[in-house]
């Protein structure tokens, strides 16, 4: 009772953030590779939304004076052959690299834990068709299928982030259908249904969190990769149209033309995006060890 | 195992025939189609002129009718002819798909080359700064991706070498060396990025091995510690190992796409790529289903294994 009291009073809040801290501080000290990757993103992120404020020039502006000028003060990154500030182009990029990614694992996850979830649950005919279908879909080339949804949807970020979701979503299936197969077999789950709780109830309220674990270890694993096959997409003229920056259309449209006289073009995009997708990976390797025992020290 | 053989291929049956009609609708729906793309350059086409073009290569017949016509020819071994250069599928996937074979192949030995050692290194010293460091490299090989590489790649051979990729592509037949030096770049390119999801499993699976009551037997032998990781641990870790290399070649034949875009190497990855933007639609309908069949296949002769590495697996 005093501890609900404690709990529900006004000081409650600051003893939740005094938990919040140490949950921090003990998961810096126990991977510190994993908290330096997350300061990193944490400042990726910052940028993306300060990117108008943070950016010194504007990104769209040409400027035929200065087109392929190297790196110098006030120019730090040089300019692209328009003579488009490189650093302002890069810091704007991050904003769609990060949005596409977040929102394509989010879509993908999703779309695939549901229906690994009911694909499990429900088991016959249903279970049947929709394995068989995820197999067909698994059965391309991961890019052959984003290639595909891309030149049907046509080309921007929304169709990205759709494209993306759907290469995510029936690996993601198979894993949360494992998961929920062996679940399902608990006894607390035989305890819900006999005491007649509905399917949907049982399904959300007592399978779902207990299948969290792998669905955030699947997610965090797709992070990063979902930003390579954005900038890649984007590579291969298939993301968002210009003018609008991102890093994969900024390696594209200017490094392969200007290799010789302007090596920055190449050199700054694919660090930003390789730097991102390495804190990604990082911190997605911390969060699994962490939250998955028997991967711990794997 | 004949039983277990034959029941595996008749169930390839289905899938294929689910990816035939997933990429044929697929290609029907997508916006635009050949005729349009073939007109591009001609500037404006009178519309009974295109509709006439649509009706000679049969696109305005019914979906059914011409899945199921496609569909024959498969059957007979006739892909139909590229609705774009008028050549044969067949002849084009066949002219094509050693190149892209070659690439994957390499790349999937030169991963392996990386995986093995720095995955054995990683676990016999587990948490040392060898470690952390083979850790690190395949960090590494999941975060850089294949095309930046390629093109630093590029530049670095031209600012430093003064090379650039040749336009035409060499057959090892023809000139193995002048081969060797076209595919070798994206090879290790293409084996670095595999090498990091190889390199994790082949840690986390001797790992596993390593904790076994038969590895303490076979060194409280006496055995060298190298026999004990090469002939006892390391052949009882490589299931794990065998299945992750299986589900490998999506990953590299989409990796053959890109890198034989930035390397200018005329393989399958590069003629779908193009296939799919001109709606060559007998062109990319023949190509995903090569694509899926090697996967297949590869998936196949993983589980084959199974029994060679394993004996006590038997198939039924």
């Amino acid at each position: 009772m005093a501890l609900e009291q404690a709990l529900q009073a006004p000081g409650a809040r600051p003893a939740g953030r005094r938990w919040a801290l140490r949950g921090l501080l003990r998961f810096a000290r126990k991977k510190p590779g994993g908290a330096v990757a997350a300061l990193v993103l944490c400042l990726a992120i910052l940028v993306a939304l300060g990117a108008d404020r943070i950016a010194p020039h504007d990104p769209l502006e040409p400027a035929v004076v200065r087109r392929l000028s190297a790196p110098q003060p006030g120019f730090w990154m040089g300019s692209d052959s328009l003579g488009r500030d490189v650093l302002s182009r890069v810091i704007h990029g991050s904003r769609i690299s990060l949005y596409v990614g977040t929102l394509s694992v989010l879509a993908g996850t999703a779309a695939g834990s549901l229906l690994g979830l009911v694909s499990a649950y429900l088991l016959g005919k249903f279970d049947l068709i929709v394995q068989r279908v995820v197999d067909s879909m698994q059965a391309f080339p991961d890019l052959v299928l984003a290639l595909l949804l891309i030149t049907f949807l046509g080309s921007g970020v929304n169709q990205v982030i759709i494209a993306i979701a759907f290469v995510i979503a029936p690996a993601t299936s198979r894993v949360v259908r494992g998961a929920v197969l062996s679940v399902k077999e608990n006894a607390y789950i035989e305890a819900a249904r006999s005491i007649g709780v509905a399917d949907l109830s049982i399904v959300f309220r007592h399978i779902l969190p207990n299948v969290m674990a792998p669905i955030l270890i699947v997610a965090s694993v797709w992070l990063g990769n979902a930003i390579v096959v954005e900038a890649t997409l984007s590579f291969l003229g298939l993301g968002a149209p210009p003018p609008a920056p991102t890093w994969g259309n900024m390696l594209s449209s200017g490094s392969l033309g200007h290799m010789e006289d302007a090596p920055w073009l190449a050199i700054f995009p694919g660090l930003a995006i390789s730097m991102v997708v390495l804190a990604f990976n990082i911190f997605g390797d911390a969060l699994r060890d962490i939250w998955d025992p028997y991967l711990q020290g794997r | 195992m004949l039983h277990y053989l034959l029941r595996r291929l008749i169930a390839i049956v289905p899938v294929l025939l689910l990816v035939s009609l997933i990429v044929f609708a697929a290609m029907r729906f997508l916006p635009g189609d050949v005729v349009l793309a073939l007109l591009q350059d001609a500037g404006s086409f009178p519309p009974d002129k295109m509709a006439q073009f649509r009706q000679e290569l049969g696109l305005d017949r019914p979906f059914p009718e011409q899945y199921l016509t496609w569909l024959g020819g498969v059957l007979r071994g006739d892909l139909g002819n590229s609705l774009y250069s008028n050549r044969p599928v067949l002849g084009e996937i066949v002219r094509t798909f050693p190149i892209t074979l070659e690439l994957v192949l390499a790349g999937l030995v030169l991963s392996l080359c990386i995986a093995i050692p720095l995955g054995i290194v990683s676990a016999v010293r587990q948490d040392s700064g060898l470690d952390y460091l083979s850790r690190l490299i395949a960090i590494c090989g999941l975060s850089f991706p294949d095309f930046w590489l390629g093109t630093l790649t590029i530049l670095g051979l031209s600012l430093f070498f003064g090379y650039l990729p040749p336009i035409t592509f060499i057959s090892p037949f023809q000139n193995p060396w002048a081969n060797v030096q076209q595919v070798i770049f994206p090879s290790i390119i293409l084996g670095f990025r595999i090498s990091a999801i190889t390199n994790r499993m082949v840690r986390s699976s001797l790992l596993e091995v390593l904790r076994q009551d038969y590895v303490r037997t076979a060194r409280s032998k006496g055995l060298r510690e190298r026999t004990v990781i090469i002939r006892h641990a390391l052949k009882n870790a490589f299931i794990p190992i065998l299945t992750v290399i299986g589900s490998l070649f999506g990953r590299l034949l989409g990796g053959s796409i890109v890198l034989e875009t930035v390397f200018l190497i005329p393989g399958m990855g590069r003629l779908v790529y193009d296939a799919v933007f001109k709606r060559d639609y007998p062109m990319v309908q023949g190509i995903v289903l090569t694509m899926t069949l090697v996967m297949i296949t590869a998936n196949l002769l993983v589980d084959l294994a199974y029994s060679w590495i394993d004996p006590r697996i038997r198939y039924r």
